[in-house]
C-alpha cells in the first residue's frame, strides 16, 4: 500500500517538475521570440516546482537524503543506535503530522476565505493542498523508518556513507570467491 | 528570553539524537513559537511561501541541468578537454573549479545554486583526478560563494534598497574584491596541489588536445550560452537555469546520445531528491529566522554592540562577530534586512562609507553560506556527493580561514572597494 | 497622567510591512508606535517589522486573521484575490491626485469595500496612499497608446492590470521587485510602472532611458487589523490605539506626497533619464483607448462604486 502511494508520488513529482520546466521555457519562449510575455507563467512555473520538491520531501526521506549531525550517533553502541534512531524517527514523524494537521486547517480556513492567486486566479486552497499531502506521507515513511530501526534493519542504522563501503567489500568478497582479481 | 533558550536547547538535542537537521531547526522553533503564544498554523503557510518565490526557483534548474551534465556525458567530455590542456600542471582541476565557479556564480548570482552545478561536474571529476575528496569539496563550497561579491549581485540590490546607495557603485565595489579573493583561492588551490602532488597527468599532444576540445564543444558553450542569453537580457537568471536544463538534455540525447529514458529518470529523481533535501533546510530555517524577529533577537544584538562599541575598530569587529553568529543560523537576504537598518546610523556616527561597508558585510555573508550549523553551500556539496556534512565543514575550513584573510585585507584598505566605485 | 491609563490593558502590538524604513508607510507606522506608547503610559508597546523581516506579501494576510501581527499595510493590488474592489488603485487615470484618492476611501463606499474583508475576520480601517504610477522603458519616448505596442513591461501582476497593458498592445509579467534592477538593466524587460519614490530609491533611472509622466493608475496600501484584537480591547485602549492610527494616517498621508515630490527633484538632477509629460489631449486618447477594459472592470467591481470615484 505505502509502496503504491510511495511510487505514485514519485511519478507525481517528476511529472510536476517537467510540467516547471516546460511552462519556463514557455515563457521564455513567448518573451523572447513572440515577444508577448504571458503574466501567467511566472505564478504557474512557481507552483508546479514548488508541489513537485514538497512531494520530493518524502523522497529524500526514503533514500536518506535529509542531512543530520552524526557525531554523537557514530560513537554509539548498535543497541543505542536502535533506540536513539526510532526515537529521532517517531519525533520526525511527529514534526511531520503536526504540519499536516496545522496545514489542514490553514486549507479549511482560506477555502472557506475563497481567496485566489494575484494572477491567474487559482483559489489559493487548492496551491496549499500540497502541505497535508506531503507532510502525511512524509511522517508515514518516518513511521516506516521508525519500525524498521526498530527491527534492526541494518540499512536505518548505517550511514549512506558506511553502506556504500559494505557495498563494495560485500563485491570485492564475491570477486575473491569467483576467483577474480581486481 | 526563556523562549530563546528552550529554542537553542531543543535544537541541540535534537541534533544530536541524528534528527535531520531540517526537522531540528522547523520543530525547535514550532516549540520556540508556542511558547510565545503564536498560532502555528500559519507555520506551514511560511514554508510553502518561503520556497514560493522565483529567486530560489534558479536551485531545482541549475541542480537539473547540474545532474544532466554530469550524467549525460557533458562534463565528462568536458573535463577531458580540460585535463588535456592543463591536467600536467600541479593544481589544474582546482584552477579550474575555481575559474568555472566564479564565470557561474556571477551569471545566477545565487551562492547554492552554483555550487550545484560545479560541484556535480567538478568534484566527481578532481576526486578522479586524485584530489582528496574533502579538500574538492571544500573548494567547490568555498568558491561557490564569490558569486555574490561579484556583480550581478542580489544582496547587494538589497543593500542599495536598503542604504539608498547606487547600485550601480556598489556592483563596481564588488570587482577588486572578488578577484582579489578568487586569486587568494587560486593561489591556495596551486600551493595545496603541489603540496600534494595532487592530479598531475600525463601531458597530451596537442592534436589530441584539439580533437578533445572540438568533442567537448558543446559542453564549453554552456556558460557562454548562459552568459549571453542573461546578458542579452533573453532570460532571468532562473529562467537561464531551465533554459541550460533543455540544452543540456538536447546534447545529451542527440549528439553525446547517452540519455535513455531510464538514465533520464534517474536524472529527474535525483535532481528532485537534492532540491527537496536544500529546499527542506530553506523552509525551515525561515521559520527559525521568523521566530528570531517576533523576539526581536537580531535587534537585541544590533543595539548591544551599538551601545558598547567605544570607537570604529570595536564597532567593526563586533559587527564582523555579530555576522558570524547570524551567519550561523540565517540566511543573507535575512540577515541584511534585519540587521542594515539598525546599523546604517551608526556607519554615519563612525564615519564610514557605506559602499566599503557594503563589500564587508557581503563578504560577511559568503561566510554564512559555509559557516555550520546552517549553511546553504555545505548542504548543497554534501547533497551533491552524498558526503556527510562534517566531512565538508573539515573540508572548507581552510578556505574559510582565507576567506577572513580577504575580509580583513577589504576592512583595513577601504581602496580595494572603492577605487572602482568612484 | 497615571490615572487616565488605569484602564488601559497592557500589551504588546507588532505592526509588520514590506517596505523600507525610507517610506511613507513606515512613517506612519512610527507615528502610530509613538502616539500609541505615550498615551498609554507605554503599557501597550509596538512592535514594527519593516522590510518584510517578519512576514511577507504571502503570509502576511493569513497571520493577521490568526492576530500573530496587529496591524499590516499591504498594497491594495495584493488584496485583490480577497475582494475585486482592490482593484480600484488599478482603475485607469480614476483619481485626479491622492487626495481624490483618500477622499473616495474616506467616504462612504470606500469604507464599504474596506468593510468586505470583515467575511475573512479582518478589518479595512483605512487607505494610505504610495501615490500615481509612471512608466519608464529603455525604447522609446511614449505619447499615445500606439508606443505601448510590442512593448515587454513589468507590472505588480493582477488581472486588470495584464489587461490594460494588454489592450495597449504590450505584454507584462511579473517579475519580482527585487530582481527588476537586473531585469531592467539587461533588457529582460523594457519598462516598468511605480510612483517616483520607488523609481527614485530603486534605481531605476540608471538603467532606463525614458520616464512618461502617465499617472495612468495608483499604487495604495490598506491599513488592516483583525477582529480578534480590535474586539478584544476595552473602550480605553480602542481610544488610544485609534489616536495611533488618525495620527499615523496623517503623517503617511502628508510624507507619501512629500516623498514623491522629494523623488522627482532627485530623479531630474541625478540622472540622464528623458522625462516627457503627457498633456491632456494625449492622456484623453488612452482614456479613450483604455474605455472597453475600463468599463468591463466598473462592472465587475461595481458601478455605484466607480460611480462614487469618479466623483471625487
Ligand atoms: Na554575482
Ligand atoms: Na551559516
Amino acid at each position: 500500500m505505502l509502496k503504491k502511494l510511495s511510487s505514485l508520488e514519485e511519478g507525481m513529482a517528476g511529472l510536476l517538475f517537467i510540467a516547471g520546466v516546460f511552462v519556463s521555457l514557455y515563457g521564455v519562449f513567448t518573451r523572447y521570440i513572440l515577444n508577448m510575455p504571458q503574466a501567467w507563467v511566472t505564478e504557474i512555473f512557481e507552483f508546479l516546482i514548488v508541489w513537485s520538491i514538497f512531494l520530493g520531501f518524502g523522497i529524500a526521506l526514503k533514500e536518506n537524503r535529509h542531512i543530520s549531525v552524526e557525531i554523537l550517533f557514530d560513537r554509539l553502541s548498535y543497541k543505542a543506535k536502535m533506540i536513539i534512531n526510532c526515537i529521532s524517527n517517531c519525533i520526525g514523524a511527529g514534526f511531520a503530522f503536526f504540519l499536516m494537521f496545522t496545514s489542514i486547517k490553514l486549507v479549511t480556513l482560506t477555502r472557506v476565505q475563497g481567496t485566489e492567486t494575484v494572477d491567474v486566479g487559482i483559489p489559493i486552497w487548492i496551491t496549499l493542498l500540497v502541505l497535508p499531502i506531503s507532510m502525511g506521507l512524509l511522517g508515514l515513511y518516518f513511521i516506516r523508518k521508525a519500525y524498521r530501526s526498530a527491527k534492526g534493519d541494518k540499512k536505518e542504522l548505517t550511514g549512506e556513507v558506511e553502506e556504500l563501503y559494505e557495498e563494495i567489500e560485500q563485491q570485492n568478497r564475491e570477486n575473491h570467491n569467483k576467483g577474480v582479481s581486481l | 528570553m526563556s523562549a530563546i533558550i528552550v529554542l537553542f536547547v531543543v535544537f541541540t538535542i535534537l541534533c544530536l539524537l541524528r534528527v535531520p537537521i531540517a526537522v531540528s531547526l522547523g520543530l525547535s522553533s514550532i516549540v520556540a513559537l508556542f511558547m510565545v503564544d503564536f498560532t502555528l498554523y500559519t507555520v506551514g503557510l511560511k514554508m510553502f511561501n518561503a520556497l514560493n518565490s522565483a529567486t530560489l526557483m534558479a536551485i531545482p534548474g541549475f541542480v537539473f541541468a547540474g545532474v544532466i551534465m554530469s550524467k549525460g556525458g557533458i562534463s565528462f567530455h568536458l573535463i577531458e578537454a580540460l585535463k588535456s590542456w592543463v591536467g600536467h600542471f600541479r593544481g589544474g582541476l582546482a584552477v579550474v573549479t575555481i575559474l568555472a565557479c566564479m564565470i557561474f556564480a556571477a551569471i545566477s548570482g545565487s551562492s547554492p545554486a552554483t555550487a550545484a552545478a560545479i560541484g556535480g561536474i567538478m568534484i566527481p571529476a578532481m576526486v578522479k583526478a586524485g584530489y582528496s575528496k574533502r579538500y574538492s569539496m571544500g573548494l567547490v563550497a568555498a568558491a561557490g560563494t564569490l558569486g555574490i561579491l561579484i556583480p550581478p549581485s542580489i544582496p547587494l540590490i538589497i543593500y542599495a534598497t536598503v542604504a539608498e546607495a547606487s547600485v550601480g557603485k556598489l556592483f563596481a565595489a564588488g570587482i577588486i574584491p572578488g578577484l582579489l579573493l578568487t586569486s587568494l583561492l587560486l593561489c591556495s588551490a596551486i600551493f595545496h596541489a603541489r603540496r600534494h602532488n595532487y592530479g598531475r597527468l600525463e601531458k597530451v599532444p596537442f592534436q589530441l588536445r584539439w580533437k578533445k576540445t572540438y568533442k567537448a564543444i558543446w559542453g564549453f558553450l554552456l556558460p557562454v550560452f548562459i552568459l549571453g542569453g542573461i546578458y542579452s537580457g533573453a532570460v532571468t537568471p532562473t529562467e537561464a537555469a531551465f533554459v541550460s536544463c533543455l540544452y543540456g538534455l538536447i546534447v545529451s540525447i542527440f549528439i553525446y546520445k547517452e540519455m535513455t529514458f531510464n538514465k533520464f529518470r534517474e536524472v529527474l529523481k535525483e535532481s528532485i531528491n537534492i532540491t527537496a533535501m536544500i529546499f527542506l533546510v530553506i523552509a525551515s530555517a525561515m521559520v527559525f529566522g521568523m521566530f528570531l524577529t517576533t523576539e526581536q533577537v537580531p535587534q537585541i544584538f544590533a543595539q548591544w554592540i551599538e551601545a558598547s562599541a567605544a570607537n570604529k575598530w570595536i564597532f567593526i569587529i563586533g559587527v564582523n562577530l555579530m555576522f558570524f553568529l547570524l551567519g550561523m543560523f540565517l540566511e543573507a537576504t535575512a540577515i541584511i534586512l534585519i540587521t542594515l537598518p539598525i546599523l546604517l546610523p551608526v556607519l554615519v556616527l563612525f564615519d564610514i562609507n557605506i559602499i566599503h561597508f557594503a563589500i564587508i558585510m557581503t563578504i560577511n555573508m559568503e561566510l554564512a553560506m559555509i559557516t555550520p550549523p546552517v549553511g546553504l553551500n555545505l548542504f548543497v556539496v554534501s547533497g551533491i556527493t552524498k558526503e556527510k556534512i562534517g566531512e565538508v565543514i573539515r573540508g572548507v575550513v581552510p578556505f574559510y580561514l582565507l576567506m577572513v584573510v580577504a575580509l580583513i585585507l577589504v576592512i583595513i584598505f577601504p581602496e580595494i572597494s572603492l577605487l572602482l566605485a568612484e | 497622567d497615571a490615572t487616565q491609563v488605569n484602564g488601559v490593558q497592557a500589551m504588546t502590538i507588532k505592526i509588520s510591512h514590506v517596505v523600507a524604513e525610507n517610506t511613507p508607510k513606515h512613517k506612519g507606522a512610527l507615528k502610530m508606535k509613538e502616539v500609541i506608547e505615550e498615551q498609554s503610559n507605554r503599557k501597550i508597546r509596538v512592535e514594527i517589522f519593516p522590510n518584510s523581516s517578519l512576514f511577507g506579501d504571502k503570509d502576511e494576510y493569513q497571520n493577521l486573521i490568526a492576530n500573530n501581527v496587529q496591524f499590516i499595510m499591504p498594497e491594495m493590488t495584493k488584496l485583490v484575490g480577497s475582494e475585486v474592489g482592490f482593484n480600484i488603485p488599478g482603475m485607469p487615470f480614476l483619481f485626479e491626485n491622492d487626495e481624490a484618492a483618500e477622499n473616495f476611501w474616506d467616504g462612504p463606499k470606500g469604507k464599504e469595500v474596506l468593510a468586505r474583508l470583515q467575511k475573512d475576520k479582518v478589518l479595512g480601517l483605512t487607505m494610505w496612499p504610495n501615490g500615481a504610477k509612471h512608466v519608464t522603458n529603455n525604447n522609446h519616448t511614449i505619447s499615445s497608446p500606439s508606443d505601448f505596442a510590442g512593448l515587454k513591461v513589468r507590472t505588480t501582476g493582477g488581472q486588470l492590470l495584464e489587461e490594460l497593458y494588454k489592450s495597449l498592445g504590450a505584454g507584462s509579467s511579473s517579475i519580482p521587485f527585487g530582481e527588476l534592477y537586473t531585469a531592467l538593466q539587461q533588457g529582460t524587460v523594457d519598462g516598468q510602472d511605480n510612483p517616483y519614490s520607488n523609481i527614485e530609491s530603486k534605481k531605476f533611472a540608471e538603467v532606463q532611458e525614458y520616464l512618461t509622466i502617465i499617472g495612468m493608475n495608483r499604487v495604495d496600501y490598506a491599513l488592516l487589523t483583525n477582529t480578534t484584537f480590535w474586539d478584544g480591547l476595552n473602550d480605553e485602549s480602542k481610544r488610544i490605539v485609534q489616536a495611533g492610527i488618525d495620527a499615523g494616517t496623517e503623517i503617511a498621508r502628508d510624507s507619501a506626497e512629500k516623498l514623491n515630490d522629494e523623488a522627482y527633484v532627485k530623479i531630474q538632477n541625478e540622472s540622464d533619464i528623458e522625462i516627457n509629460e503627457l498633456t491632456d489631449e494625449e492622456i484623453e486618447a488612452f482614456k479613450e483607448h483604455l474605455q472597453p477594459v475600463y468599463d468591463k472592470w466598473k462592472e465587475i467591481i461595481g458601478e455605484d462604486i466607480i460611480e462614487d470615484a469618479e466623483k471625487r
